[in-house]
Order: structure tokens, then C-alpha cells, then sequence
């Protein structure tokens, strides 16, 4: 997981249902359909859920984010109940991988905890890939010339 | 990945440059015409010009043309897309858990 915060959204929300009643939600293609489409609202087209570590989660994005693009999420780690980590790329109805700078590739992890008949969810989305300068490459290929320039940068 | 990692190439490359670094430092702290930024180095009106093609090139400073000056700014997003994509995935996910709140509640 990165260590640079700015690379990192964590959002945190209490469910007001059990924890086993979530993670169907999260794991099974009719509880997905549901709720995980994007953006806000759009509902999710002709999703597929393969679900196992190296399994597929694919559906089609609607518009106006993008006409025909699709979502390839790759489960990466299960631990059944709890915690679930998968790769989002964007892609094509085939699966293809279609990351480009602007729609970078992406680490999702979900972790549920127990709050008796409540669940607290955890969602840490982790963007691997941005556009111009992420900040921590300049940091660790670069000498000091360049850190003090993005410092400079920031104080604007 | 490929584009991602040629757009890297192109934004360390212009960064290699000290002249160009420090028209960057500028640019992020204020929008300067060609001919401000040529006054305050010991070059050409051209040779700023050629440094400026560079930085756009890179997607981190951008021209635009008032008049008769050429004004040149800090690209939109030029140093924290990071956070920027991150910004678009929390709408995404609100609205997403708002409505696994809703799909949860309707289950009973």
C-alpha cells in the first residue's frame, strides 16, 4: 500500500446490516448490480463476476463517463468475509486493458469489520498510475533540485 | 502504461533543464507573457519560447494568447493529478455507498 496520502482515498461507512449480509453484496453479481455501477447514476450494464483470486469483475460503464468503456476489476485477494482486494483497470467489452494516463489503473481494497448487526466498511482506493507528476516519483528518481522545486510548487 | 510511462519520459525530460525548472517555479506562481519570462534570463525572446514548447509538450505549462502576448500558465493539474483522480473516485464512491446502503435496507 502506498505511504503517499495523496495517492490514497480512504472512505469509511458504518452499515446498518451484518457483516455476512455485506460482503454478499460486495462478492455476488446480483448485490453489485445494485450499487456498484459508476458514475453516480448510472445503473451497471451486462456485468459478469468471476469470483475467485485471478477471477474477473467486468460490467460497462454508462455514459456520459464513456460510451462502451467498460470496467475490469481483478480480484487480487479474498479473505472470505472480510477483506477483498482487486486491480480496476478500464477496459473494452473483451476485457482488453484499456488504461491509458487519463484512466489510470487502480487498487480497490474493501475490508468489513464486525459491529454487531452494523458493519463497518472500509473502502482504500489506491490510484498506481496519474498523468503529469506524482509527486513520489519525483521524490525518489530525483535529486534534491527537483523536491525543492515541487516544494516551491506547492507553496505557490 | 506505455502512454503513461512516454508522458513520464517527457516530464522529466524538460524538467532536466535548470532554465526550464525555474520558468516552471514562475509559471506556478503567477501566469507570465514570453517577454516577462525572457527579461528575467540572460536569453532570447526565442530561446524562452523553445523552453516554453518543451513544458507544454509535457502537459505542464500551457500558452494561450492575449493581444499581443503569449501567456504562459501552469497546466491544469500539471503536479497533483493524483489527487485529482483520487477526488473523482470519491464521488464515485459515495454515491456508490449510498446506494448500498439503500439495496441493503430494501433486502430487510
Amino acid at each position: 500500500m502506498s505511504t503517499d496520502t495523496k495517492n490514497e482515498l480512504v472512505i469509511v461507512r458504518i452499515l446498518n446490516a451484518p457483516r455476512a449480509k455485506v460482503w454478499r453484496a460486495c462478492s455476488e453479481v446480483e448485490g453489485l448490480r445494485q450499487w456498484w455501477g459508476m458514475p453516480s447514476d448510472a445503473t451497471m450494464l451486462s456485468p459478469t463476476v468471476d469470483f475467485r483470486v485471478g477471477g474477473i469483475f467486468h460490467f460497462q460503464v454508462e455514459r456520459p463517463l464513456g460510451q462502451g468503456l467498460w470496467i475490469k476489476c481483478v480480484y487480487k485477494e479474498i479473505v472470505e468475509g472480510k477483506r477483498l482486494v482487486m486491480e480496476q483497470n478500464y477496459s473494452d467489452a473483451q476485457g482488453r486493458e484499456l488504461n491509458t494516463a487519463d484512466r489510470p489503473v487502480s487498487t480497490i481494497t474493501l475490508t468489513l469489520e464486525d459491529l454487531g448487526e452494523k458493519t463497518k466498511l472500509t473502502v482504500v482506493h489506491t490510484d498506481m498510475a496519474s498523468r503529469a507528476v506524482p509527486i513520489h516519483l519525483f521524490k525518489q528518481g530525483w535529486g534534491e533540485s527537483l523536491d525543492r522545486l515541487v516544494e516551491s510548487l506547492k507553496r505557490g | 502504461m506505455v502512454e503513461h510511462h512516454a508522458q513520464l519520459d517527457l516530464v522529466f525530460g524538460s524538467l532536466a533543464d535548470a532554465t526550464r525548472r525555474d520558468i516552471l517555479r514562475r509559471v506556478a506562481k503567477k501566469d507570465l507573457s514570453v517577454g516577462e519570462l525572457a527579461s528575467s534570463y540572460d536569453i532570447s525572446f526565442a530561446a524562452v519560447s523553445k523552453h516554453l514548447a518543451v513544458l507544454e509538450k509535457a502537459r505542464l505549462v500551457t500558452k494561450r494568447r492575449e493581444g499581443k502576448l503569449q501567456i504562459a500558465a501552469l497546466a491544469p493539474g500539471a503536479l497533483n493529478d493524483a489527487s485529482k483522480h483520487l477526488e473523482r473516485y470519491r464521488d464515485i464512491w459515495e454515491s456508490r455507498l449510498d446506494r448500498l446502503e439503500k439495496y441493503l435496507e430494501k433486502q430487510g
